[in-house]
């Protein structure tokens, strides 16, 4: 499973890729809005997002509107990590991460995301086999 | 220790008074003298107006009929003018009398339009009135503004010092659920703990500066290109791909707070490393009674829009900006407390940036609170 980690604090973003890693997870990062745009535009569409909403240049709110409205990006999983106790419900997250964050509060959050991706490979592939 | 709001409210305040007849003014200067405010006096329209641009005031005093721009004329041309968009006008006339002309004086904005000869007492008393409402607006906008500045202080300890806190624990705890990558985690709560200190460190520094009004400065002999050449040293370990170059002429022995002024020429430099990426350099001028230092860099033209903030706590050129916006906010605060000041002198879309600070060779003496 592909995670992209967009945090513009590179320490953050660190401990962020280094848990996931030592979990096996394949991960890649974006310091802000702007590389994570060109990241998705060059590479095929990760498994899971985690978005800071903090981040320079083009923020993470509206990072998250440009994935929702393009059908290509639309449908992949965002995981919040922030200092707000509340993000918009408008920017459709599938969890709310907040700093100072535990790691099992982390974990948990992606491995929920990955028994949900590994269920839906399953049924495609369940329909697939059907379908021959 | 008095804060500065309550040093403003105090102060004597300017009152403008323009009549074209020497000895109306006088008489009229006379009259306002036992309030203790410090009168300025115009001849004619045009040195009111000329007077305005210079400064504001907390109440103008116009004569309406004078020769060229009359009063009336006067008034309107004062509130086209930014320094005068607010301030009360009163007229006084001895000829303008009838009820059109004061209401031809009021619709210009003037808060009363008095008949000569006038009531010294009444006269007094109504301009009292207005100079304490000026007071009282000044307190409010001063305490508007410390809240504003308090609510930015919990911002920041609210967000900014989140991040390096969430790095450290984080950190901490991917190190004892993996020992063999905890070196690596060991590295990452030190980086975050420098960084979190610092932060603190000018949080202090602010804190100081709102609580006594400056900061305290620790004056010794020091030599400016020993201090600077620490500086730079600092910048070439943080940035060895970066070339820093320090020039040095003249005497450069001084007075100062040597930790202060590696502070605060250290957060030029470290800022010009941040927002260029060309060569960097230091400039020592000694001269008769000051010492220049100025910080040069190449890059980006300056951004207009900040340059009026510069100096402002808690301002950041990007708000997602890493650090806490106190940076330059201390190197202003480091030199005033050395009687020193600070400016940025490069000219509108230069690509150079160019910071210089006048020290002086000895601070002024600080006058015990």
């Amino acid at each position: 499973m592909a995670i992209l980690v967009v945090e513009d604090d590179a320490e953050v973003s660190q401990c962020v890729r280094h848990l996931l890693r030592t979990e096996g997870f394949t991960v890649d990062a974006a310091a802000d809005g702007e590389a994570a745009l060109d990241y998705l535009r060059t590479h095929s569409a990760p498994n899971l997002v985690i978005l800071d909403l903090g981040l320079p240049r083009i923020d993470g709110a509206s990072l998250r509107r440009r994935m929702l409205e393009t059908p290509e990006w639309a449908a992949i999983p965002v995981i919040i990590l922030s200092a707000e106790k509340k993000p918009s419900a408008e920017l459709r997250a599938v969890d709310l991460i907040r700093k100072p964050f535990s790691v099992e509060e982390l974990l948990h959050a992606v491995q929920n995301r990955a028994v949900t991706v590994s269920r839906a490979e399953h049924n495609l592939r369940g329909v697939l086999r059907t379908q021959r | 220790v008095e804060s500065v709001a309550e040093e403003a409210a105090r102060g004597p305040l300017d009152i403008l008074i323009v009549d074209d007849n020497a000895s109306n003014l006088i008489a009229l200067e006379a009259t306002l003298d036992r309030l203790g405010e410090r009168i300025v006096r115009a001849r004619s329209g045009n040195e009111a107006l000329a007077a305005v641009e210079r400064q504001s005031f907390a109440l103008i005093l116009l004569d309406v009929r004078m020769p060229d721009i009359d009063g009336f004329e006067a008034a309107a041309l004062i509130r086209d003018h930014p320094h005068g968009r607010e301030t009360p006008i009163i007229f006084l006339t001895a000829v303008e009398t009838h009820p059109a002309h004061a209401r031809r004086g009021l619709s210009l904005g003037a808060v009363d339009y008095l008949a000569k000869p006038y009531d010294p007492e009444l006269l007094c008393n109504k301009v009292q009135s207005f100079i304490t409402l000026h007071r009282e607006r000044e307190a409010r906008r001063e305490a508007e503004t410390a809240l504003r500045m308090k609510d930015l202080l919990l911002g920041v300890i609210g967000h900014d010092l989140l991040s390096p806190v969430t790095a450290v624990q984080a950190s901490a705890l991917i190190g004892l659920r993996d020992p063999e990558t905890s070196r690596e985690c060991f590295e990452r709560i030190k980086i975050s703990a420098q960084r979190l200190h610092r932060m603190i460190t000018s949080l202090v520094d602010y804190a100081e500066t709102q609580h006594a009004g400056t900061l305290q400065i620790d004056a010794a002999p020091a030599r400016m290109d020993e201090l600077c050449g620490q500086v730079i040293d600092e910048a070439r370990t943080l940035h060895p791909e970066r070339n820093v170059e320090l020039h040095a002429g003249g005497d450069t022995s001084g007075l100062w707070d040597g930790d202060r002024v590696i502070q605060a020429v250290g957060n030029l430099v470290m800022n010009a490393l941040k927002h260029s990426n060309g060569d960097v350099s230091i400039h020592i001028n000694g001269r008769d009674d000051d010492v220049l230092v100025g910080i040069e860099s190449e890059g980006a033209p300056f951004p207009e829009a900040i340059r009026a903030k510069l100096f402002t706590p808690f301002q950041k050129g990007d708000p997602h900006e890493r650090g806490l916006g106190l940076g330059l906010f201390i190197v202003r605060q480091i030199a005033v407390a050395h009687g020193a000041s600070v400016a940025l002198v490069t000219p509108p879309n230069d690509r150079r940036t160019h910071f210089v600070v006048r020290w002086p060779r000895t601070p002024p003496r600080r006058t015990e609170a």
